[in-house]
């Protein structure tokens, strides 16, 4: 009897259980039998057409940015509320602008990397925005774009798919009181990589109590009394430091531009093969590593340690983004100069940072909203302060005249970086592939300064390689 | 070499407790880093000469937990991290009930495709899962941060290790004396299983408490972010406010800690048991 009940209670109780399975199996179905949401316009509650913006801004950069936008939607009379999200790294953008995309609910505006836009307008992701620059109503005078950055964002059918946003070169950044300290003149940074070298051996020193004592700029001799590769000494006694000359990152960015200033390309004028195997690069691969292998003064170092050095005062000069002063600053307890950095046989910087593209799925009334927010970003005053603000290249010509600017640079003399090079950047090979054979650049730069082949060997390789992508691109 | 038995055991347990010395500072080395870092000035924590700041700045803490809405993403995480733990408990001990001791059709095909869900890394299902829960409607909702993650093979895996070491008499004497199977899983096997259920619930309460790039990828919405999302908001693309990252760090990681010292025990003895079989 005992036993038939249990068996009895048993059955319901496995009935109920298989009854719950189901339920929760049917709950969690139901979603896809009602389809995918369909989304039109929306609007806020006090009906403002909502456009959603995903950018990679954090920080600092990120609150100047929300700062300018809420002015733009408290001041705005088109009735557009501009929601702005916060994406992570770049990186991250990336693959949720993937996967948006992919399941066709992206934002209606997002930062993009020139790859990035090539990518997407293979895809028909993304909006060409020459329809609206040359309205009559809305346009802009694209002539007063920087032409460089125009160039940079027109892609190869000739019309433009996004507006540069926050655009940046790198600067070399140099302690003027280390200068001072080792008799270099502190208004006079080095201007070609031969006085890059010879700064960089004079500040190569080693302080004790706030002295510099300089008298092993010859390491030469100071090898022959501790050993060879003895020199910078990595330990000192406590009270000692050493400085270095420079310290810097092997990342794609420098090598692209010591490339570029020494009359070199990384692909050739159609983009098809990789052409970093060429002398002009060997001598920027040189010019790479020799700073560390051969002079002696320079210091490797990963992520933005670099940085880290040169507020602790541990390294006079390095190179970085214009970007980085406004991280910096407020730290540096020393006068710093910032000034384009070194060149060989032409002067020139690559450029970096991201545009704004406009997604397509939407409405005609929702993305020329989207335009409308763009114009008014990259409209002169926008622009210009933004530029002071973040440090990024105003993009328009005309921002560089107003007073603001003008002002700005008065005040703080390192502001002109970004004015001096307007008419020499140049910028990345504009082709799908560049993301990865930027990847191969990179492991390159690594390379060049870790393995035991030579440059020759390493730059050959890695044009096998570029060349094996490129051509899987093509297919 | 030793004058007794006895000397030759104090002798290993001290050397013993050297080794274990020497790992437990190594592991502790970074919290501890964390843990000053937070109390010192931005300069301080860019130097990495400096290892004690000059003064304690609580401040930091301050900023930090005011720079984002960080007790709502508290609050948020504890949610999903305690509901995805207790539907992984719910999914794996039924899953592994069945695989341990019942009988069916393609039970070892079954197990075997389970298995290799564990081989695929996150990122390559990262654009996938994204579409499905795009099709579900669930983006931008906590649903797309808890189903996802309320079941798992790696609690499958461990339970059923567990079950199939307990004696077959258990489960014979139990069927003898008129146990259900329902009955045979509620009242024995899982009080049974109390260290393996723990290390589950524990493995996954983490798991989700740290988990970064699915909440990131998931939700637009400050509503549904989580403590780890709130953290990247420190990381800049031109370098890192490391002193206010590593308070808001040691404020997210509390939580945690205060329920490892909690569940240590049953924690230790989990592990300990997956690696036995008797």
């Amino acid at each position: 009897m005992a036993l038939n009940n249990g068996r009895g209670a048993a059955a319901i109780k496995s009935k109920l259980f298989i009854t719950i399975a189901v339920l929760l199996t049917a709950l969690m179905f139901s979603g896809c039998v009602c389809g995918p949401r369909k989304r039109g316009p929306q609007y806020t509650a006090d009906g403002r057409l909502k456009i959603v913006f995903w950018h990679s801004m954090a920080g600092k950069l990120g609150e100047i940015l929300n700062s300018m936008i809420d002015e733009y939607n408290k001041n705005n009379k088109d009735n557009i509320f501009v929601k702005t999200e916060f994406i992570g790294e770049y990186a991250t953008l990336n693959q949720k602008i993937a996967a948006a995309v992919f399941a066709e609910i992206p934002p209606h505006i997002a930062q993009v990397y020139e790859t990035w836009t090539v990518k997407l307008k293979r895809e028909d992701a993304v909006v060409a925005l020459d329809k609206y620059i040359d309205s009559k109503e809305v346009g802009i005078d694209k002539n007063d774009i920087v032409p460089a950055l125009l160039k940079n964002v027109t892609m190869d059918d000739g019309k433009i798919y996004s507006m540069p946003f926050n655009k940046s070169i790198p600067a070399l950044y140099y302690n003027k009181r280390l200068f001072e300290a080792v008799g270099l003149d502190p208004e006079k940074p080095p201007v070609t990589w031969n006085d890059f070298i010879e700064y960089g051996k004079k500040l190569t020193t080693i302080e004790h109590k706030g002295f510099l004592f300089n008298e092993y700029v010859n390491f030469e001799d100071y090898e022959k009394e501790h050993g060879a590769g003895s020199f910078p000494p990595r330990s000192l006694k406590p009270g000692h430091t050493v400085i270095w000359g420079n310290a810097f990152i092997s990342d794609p960015w420098s090598f692209e531009n010591y490339i570029f200033q020494n009359g070199g390309r990384i692909l050739s004028e159609d983009g098809k093969k990789a052409v970093i195997n060429s002398p002009e690069a060997l001598v920027a691969a040189d010019y790479l590593v020799d700073k560390m292998k051969k002079h002696r003064f320079a210091m490797r170092t990963s992520g933005r340690e670099h940085q880290n050095e040169f507020i602790a005062e541990r390294v006079a000069m390095i190179e970085g983004t214009i970007v980085s002063k406004v991280f910096m600053q407020s730290s540096l307890r020393f006068p710093f100069g910032m000034s384009t950095i070194p060149y060989n046989k032409i002067n020139t910087s690559v450029l970096s940072g991201t545009n704004v593209a406009v997604f397509a799925y939407f409405s005609e009334a929702e993305t020329l909203a989207a335009w409308k927010f763009i114009k008014w970003f990259t409209d002169t005053d926008q622009t210009a302060r933004w530029g002071i603000d973040t440090t990024y290249m105003p993009v328009r010509k005309s921002a560089y005249e107003t007073e603001m600017v003008k002002e700005a640079i008065k005040k703080d003399p390192n502001m002109k970086v970004a004015l001096t090079m307007l008419e020499k950047i140049d910028f990345e090979p504009q082709v799908a592939a560049w993301f990865e054979c930027r990847a191969i650049l990179g492991k390159v730069t690594e390379a060049l300064v870790l393995s035991s082949k030579s440059p020759k060997q390493i730059l050959d390789e890695a044009v096998v390689e570029m060349n094996e992508v490129l051509e899987l691109e093509e297919l | 070499m030793f004058k007794s038995v006895k000397a030759e055991e104090k002798f290993l347990g001290t050397l013993i407790h050297i080794v274990l010395i020497i790992g437990a500072l190594t592991m502790l080395a970074p919290f501890i880093w964390m843990i000053l870092t937070s109390f010192k000035t931005k300069f301080e924590a860019l130097d990495s000469t400096i290892i004690f700041p000059a003064r304690f700045i609580y401040e930091n803490y301050i900023i930090a937990w005011t720079k984002a809405p960080f007790f709502k993403y508290l609050l948020n995480t504890v949610f999903i991290a305690i509901s995805c733990t207790i539907l992984q408990l719910i999914s794996s001990s039924l899953a592994a009930y069945a695989f341990s001791h019942m009988e069916f059709y393609g039970k070892e095909w079954l197990f075997s495709a389970l298995l290799a869900t564990m081989m695929v890394p996150q990122q390559v299902l990262l654009v996938p899962n994204y579409f499905i829960l795009k099709q579900l409607g669930w983006l931008n909702t906590f649903y797309a941060l808890i189903v996802p993650w309320s079941a798992g093979f790696f609690g499958i895996f461990l339970l059923r290790q567990f079950f199939i070491t307990l004696p077959k008499d258990l489960w014979d004497a139990a069927r003898i004396d008129g146990c259900s199977r329902i009955k045979f899983f509620f009242k024995i096997l899982l009080p049974l299983s109390t260290a393996p259920l723990t290390t589950i619930g524990i493995f996954t309460f983490v798991g989700n408490w740290n988990s970064f790039l699915w909440p990131l990828f998931v939700t637009n919405d400050q509503t549904y972010y989580t403590l780890q999302v709130g953290l990247s908001n420190f990381n800049q693309s031109e370098g890192t406010e490391w002193h206010l990252l590593m308070a808001a760090s040691t404020f997210c990681v509390l939580p945690l800690l205060i329920m490892f010292f909690l569940a240590q025990k049953q924690f230790i003895q989990g592990i300990a048991h997956t690696g036995s079989k008797e």
